[in-house]
């Protein structure tokens, strides 16, 4: 019997990666990139592979993907606009920006799968806690356990979750790749004033 | 073999074609080092597969692999966007196929 939950992952990441090589925009396919990565990621911490995944969703997911946000920027700004000009009633230009609207469905999916990821993370940490370490009060004697679980024990001949370290980087990388995108709407709109 | 391995390894071989096909057939140069990249990622997957069958407990070893290959891709793909952003900044286009002949003695 298949893992279901590595079926989604690995039919994300292969749907996801054919997006990225087929859509149009650039943007769009960098989005579309940066899902396929995440995707992979979360299957490598799934089966086993705890540094990889963090590495992957580091050093792919990340780093790259702002490298490759930031390198379509340069080769094409016009292709990345993403604000929309509308006239009013007295004829002046007025610069609205539409950004959520403008990548509907790379966007949503993204923010959809961070808020659910951090949701779940947080529904489930007091009885995966319980269950795991056997911990039911949180108190100075049992600082070393909690401490693992948070953190992971480093060694790998005890494979643990890296469960902060998950969390800090996917936030950091949420947050990294909505900045380099509002910068480009900045300079964006720099250009069409 | 388990189900999940020859799921695995079978996911492992579409994601590389999906990576090829975008690398033949696409002509925007960012493009193509998107679908370089999806080709490394469906190697190191298929790597740690591997590395599951030899021990499905903890396989260092294909882990280590991959890591290394993971670190080597990101530094190709880092030179290959800094050279598009020189080729368009030389040509004004980062159309392959368009200024071919340019790259020729």
């Amino acid at each position: 019997m298949i893992d279901l939950i590595i079926m989604v992952l690995f039919t994300t990441a292969i749907i996801t990666g054919f997006l990225a090589v087929e859509v149009q925009k650039r943007i769009n396919s960098i989005i579309w990139m940066i899902v396929s990565n995440v995707a992979i990621g979360l299957l490598f911490i799934y089966i086993g592979a705890q540094y990889l995944g963090v590495f992957q969703l580091l050093i792919y997911a990340g780093v790259l993907a702002v490298l490759f946000i930031a390198t379509a920027n340069f080769i094409e700004p016009g292709d990345i606009k993403l604000t929309e000009q509308k006239h009013d009633v007295e004829g002046e230009k007025v610069i609205e920006v539409h950004f959520i609207r403008k990548r509907t469905t790379g966007t949503i999916l993204f923010i959809l799968l961070s808020l659910a990821s951090i949701y779940s993370f947080f529904k489930n940490i007091p009885i995966t806690l319980v269950k795991e370490t056997g911990i039911t009060d949180i108190s100075v004697a049992n600082k070393r356990s909690i401490l693992v679980f948070w953190y992971g024990s480093g060694c790998p001949c005890q494979p643990v979750d890296f469960r902060l370290a998950t969390l800090v980087v996917s936030l950091v990388l949420f947050v990294a790749v909505f900045a380099s995108m509002y910068i480009q709407q900045y300079r964006a709109n720099r250009e069409v004033e | 073999m388990d189900a999940n391995v020859a799921f695995w390894l079978a996911c492992s071989i579409i994601l590389f074609m999906v990576g090829l096909y975008g690398l033949v057939s696409r002509k925007d140069a960012l493009r193509m080092i998107i679908a370089i990249e999806i080709l490394v990622t469906a190697v190191n997957s298929a790597f740690i597969t591997f590395g599951y069958i030899a021990n499905p407990e903890y396989d260092p070893i294909s882990q280590t692999y991959s890591l290394i290959s993971l670190a080597v891709a990101s530094g190709v793909i880092g030179l290959a966007l800094a050279l598009i952003t020189l080729k368009y900044k030389e040509t004004g286009t980062v159309d392959v196929s368009s200024t071919i002949k340019r790259l020729r003695w």
